[in-house]
């Protein structure tokens, strides 16, 4: 179902002032609907309040900067409520006498309010509804359709089809599968890294059990060893001493502390504990000693310091990442009143700060991501957990200074502030520690040597054999640990990959089809918008063709056949007319086909490029192929324009069934703005009735009107020639040069003895009215204003301008009563009766 | 067979299909894409804006992959 635009009432918004007596448009669903008016007689205000009404925009102003403070000017300035107000009426298609009322109120702090009928429940929704990509049109409309990038032609057209959706859902997905942020979002680096540094510590965890068993058991290591093997093979190590067996029990597993404290129950007990408690002690000391893998790490880091420092020096500094930082934190915050607002300096700026931080921002990309590779190199590394180990080691006695260099390092990878110069104080200070750690190790293996010579080696070694067996257990569950966490971080990034595969994929799939979807839209649309281009563009040898690119939301606008040429570019051959003759045929095109809420279509000079024939063709079409009721899916067509020429045209076409005319005329910004059809029994009834009741500003306008209406009836009915450029003089001018042919036309016919007029219409016409009617009321009106005119003078206006049609007018007897009747020409009557 | 738009179709039963040939290849990930795509609805316009929906989007998605709490910091 659609909706048709009844009627539309304006008060107190933009021009129209109107306190008190809305301007009232109405529409009929089935002619095209014209409105004319001059500059400045508020059709653009009629264009933005329907703009307003549908989707709380007002055109013109949205795009105004900040600091013109364009809300408080939506609401006009005169009106003495300070309350603009606009009312429109739709009526669905299929049922024209039920229409539904919405309202629509602004106040000049910009506060919006719509109140609708009670059977819709969303009366916002509903309106923006209505708004689709046809109901409000433009010269810039078309303009930019041609002027746009193929890309954004494209996207305007998938709307213009119905198709915006899908080009949404198409756009999102290559948003989702854009890879250039996929690895920051996804953390793949800092996984890959995790990744490689689980699979460190399990490899050196590996080469520590491997070492063990060389010291207990002579077998041959297996290849790929494995911690379950390792622990059998230690398992097997430890049963082939007999004196451990008789302790052992049923355990598949060495039970450790059952075995050490059978050992410690004999004579030598002390002595083998001191033993036992060394070994132990050496080899914690030995894992905190510089492993293989560490001078990588150690290199990496390095050169991760240095690369920062590079990316530090090309980008505008940290001092402003951090002033920017902490200026979007306050914008971000809850008691920031307004994201425009600068809290530095506190001017209120045109652009949303926070979105202009976060572009400026931006620029420390590379320094924020190599930051998080240095940070992430050195948490993960060997030498920062054992920098870490080393303080609880008593033996090592840190320093405050050591203390101190460990703590700075700790902050700054919690804070990501990491940068080289603490870098290589850290590992300056754990050298120093790991050099006093080497003494320490020493004197203990020393000790320890000492205390095994006084014991019997037979216990020694066994000793030694199960505190090793110990070791190697606890070993393989540090390896089997690693193996797993690297397994789960390796998982994370399968699934990681199989995400950026599914939505590529499916990106692809869903571009692919919604390509073929359009294209074969657009290329059902090519008969209509050839027809249509041809019809307003006639005796053109051109053919356009509106082109889809195969693989991407490019449309082309193409020539398919260019005075014989083929295949050229459409906007870079056509003139500025042809062009936008062009865009509207195709949006006309896709409009008939295309089911919308809104079946109604207001364009606002959209012909300015025009020359008069293009517009007359225009109006045909519009008339002939787009007026609901003259096509089978046809739009309710309401035309705004201020052209001279149009409003002649519009005049002409409002004598056929097919079509209907308004003109717009008052005091805007200030009075009254009024519409009417051109009538002149209406005009004179309306002002009559002003002026019975004082009312000087509201007649004023339509005595005017009064005075045109008249001057073009005499014209028409009596076929007195104009001037060629007679349309297009102004207002004031054109009504000059109306009086002026009259006079002219009676003066000539006079002298050639040809004129049928009495000589009483003839002295009227050259003698009185004329002169008073350009001399008084031409000066009062030096344009359409019409203001300072009190109500003597327009009643005296009135009267003159009724003596002006006597003057043209005969007593006709024909049917035997008396009526008046116009001449049918200066120089004959309607009829042979005198 | 590439998956085609039916033009018979209206865009809603047009997008449920493309849903629908997505669960039948993976219905844990064709899910997750689904709430990525609302989160993505109104799609913001080209820029700053839409690279932070794009984040926030993508947040998600992380969480859902590693069937975790997004508050919860994950050890790595």
């Amino acid at each position: 179902m659609r909706f048709l635009l009844k009627s539309i009432q304006i008060e107190g918004f933009r021009g129209i002032n109107n306190s008190g007596s809305p301007l009232t448009l109405d529409f009929a669903v089935d002619k095209v609907n014209s409105v004319f008016a001059s500059n400045a007689q508020g059709k653009s205000s009629v264009f933005q309040a329907l703009a307003f009404a549908l989707t709380g925009n007002v055109k013109g102003l949205a795009d105004l900067h900040r600091g013109e403070d364009a809300v408080s000017y939506v609401v006009n300035r005169f009106h003495p409520t300070h309350t603009g107000t606009v009312s429109i009426q739709v009526v669905p298609d299929n049922n024209l006498s039920s229409p539904l009322k919405f309202t629509i109120t602004i106040t000049p702090d910009g506060s919006r309010t719509v109140t609708g009928p009670p059977e819709v429940a969303e009366p916002q929704l509903f309106l923006r509804s209505l708004a689709g990509p046809f109901t409000l049109l433009d010269y810039n409309t078309f303009q930019r359709f041609v002027a746009d990038s193929p890309l954004d032609r494209g996207r305007t057209f998938s709307g213009l089809l119905g198709l915006s959706r899908l080009s949404e859902v198409r756009q999102a997905l290559d948003t989702l599968q854009n890879t250039v942020t996929f690895n920051r979002d996804f953390r793949i680096s800092e996984l890959t890294a995790a990744a490689a540094a689980h699979r460190d510590d399990a490899h050196r965890a590996q080469e520590e059990v491997s070492r063990l068993l060389g010291a207990i058991s002579p077998t041959v290591l297996p290849t790929p060893l494995t911690p379950p093997l390792a622990r059998a093979i230690a398992t097997d190590a430890l049963r082939r001493h007999p004196e451990l067996l008789s302790y052992w029990g049923e355990s598949p597993e060495p039970p450790f502390e059952t075995l050490k404290r059978s050992l410690q129950v004999t004579e030598q007990a002390m002595l083998t504990n001191e033993a036992s408690t060394l070994l132990a002690r050496i080899n914690q000391l030995t894992q905190l000693r510089v492993a293989g893998a560490e001078f990588d790490e150690r290199r990496r880091a390095i050169a991760l310091a240095i690369q920062l420092d590079e990316v530090i020096a090309v980008s505008p500094g940290l001092q402003i990442r951090d002033a920017l930082r902490t200026s979007l934190a306050v914008l971000q915050s809850p008691g920031w009143p307004d994201s425009h607002q600068c809290p530095v300096c506190e001017t209120t700026n045109d652009r949303d700060l926070v979105v202009h931080l976060q572009q400026h921002l931006g620029a420390f990309q590379a320094v924020d991501d190599t930051a998080a590779l240095l940070t992430e190199a050195v948490r993960l590394s060997n030498w920062f957990r054992c920098f870490g180990q080393i303080f609880h080691q008593r033996e090592l006695e840190p320093t405050g200074e050591e203390r101190a260099v460990y703590g700075r390092l700790s902050a700054a990878i919690a804070n990501a502030s990491l940068r080289r110069g603490l870098l290589e104080e850290s590992l300056e200070a754990l050298d120093g520690l790991r050099e006093r750690l080497i003494v320490q190790l020493n004197a203990l293996i020393l000790h320890r040597e000492e205390v095994v010579a006084r014991l019997p080696q037979s216990l020694v070694a066994l000793v030694s054999t199960l505190g090793v067996g110990e070791q190697i257990f606890a070993r393989c569950v540090a390896w089997e640990e690693s193996l797993a966490q690297e397994a789960r971080v390796r998982r994370q990034l399968e699934r990681r990959e199989e995400w950026r595969s599914f939505v590529a994929r499916a990106a692809s799939e869903f571009a692919d089809a919604e390509t073929a979807l359009s294209a074969s839209r657009i290329s059902a649309l090519e008969p209509l918008y050839r027809d249509l281009y041809a019809t307003i563009v006639p005796g053109n040898d051109v053919v356009p063709k509106l082109a889809r690119s195969p693989d991407g939301e490019d449309v082309f606008l193409l020539l398919e056949n260019f005075y014989g040429l083929p295949n050229l570019k459409a906007p870079a051959l056509l003139s500025e007319a042809y062009r936008n003759a062009l865009a509207i045929s195709l949006y006309l095109s896709a409009a008939l086909t295309t089911p919308h809420v809104s079946g109604f279509m207001v364009l606002d000079d959209v012909s300015s490029s025009f020359d008069a024939g293009l517009q007359y063709f225009l109006m045909d079409v519009f008339r002939t192929k787009v007026r609901r009721g003259s096509h089978s899916s046809g739009l309710q067509v309401i035309f705004l324009s201020h052209d001279g020429t149009l409003e002649k045209y519009f005049d002409r076409l409002s004598n056929e069934g097919d079509w209907t005319n308004q003109k717009l005329f008052g005091r805007p910004p200030v009075g009254l703005v009024q519409a009417k059809e051109r009538d002149g029994a209406r005009l004179r009834e309306a002002a009559v009735a002003h002026l019975s009741t004082g009312d000087d500003n509201a007649a004023g306008p339509i005595v005017r009107q009064y005075l045109e209406s008249a001057v073009l009836e005499v014209l028409r009915r009596l076929n007195i020639g104009v001037p060629v450029d007679f349309a297009v003089h102004d207002s004031r001018k054109m009504l000059d040069a109306g009086l002026t042919s009259i006079e002219r036309a009676v003066g000539l016919h006079k002298a050639a003895g040809s004129l049928v007029l009495s000589q009483l219409q003839c002295d009227g016409i050259t003698q009185v009215v004329l002169p008073a009617t350009l001399g008084n009321s031409l000066a009062h009106f030096p344009t359409s204003a019409g203001h300072g005119l009190s109500v003597v003078v327009l009643e005296g206006a009135m009267a003159r301008v009724d003596q002006f049609l006597e003057c043209f007018q005969y007593e006709c007897t024909c049917d035997g009563t008396s009526r008046k009747r116009f001449y049918r020409s200066l120089t004959a009557r309607q009829c042979s009766c005198h | 067979m590439p998956f085609r738009f039916d033009p018979s179709q209206e865009i809603r039963e047009q997008l449920e299909a493309f849903a629908a040939h997505l669960t039948a290849r993976d219905p844990e990930l064709a899910a997750i894409l689904e709430e990525a795509l609302t989160q993505l609805s109104p799609l913001p316009p080209s820029g700053p804006q839409r690279n932070a929906a794009r984040t926030t989007a993508n947040s998600t998605v992380v969480r859902q992959l590693d069937g975790r709490d997004p508050t919860e910091v994950r050890p790595v």
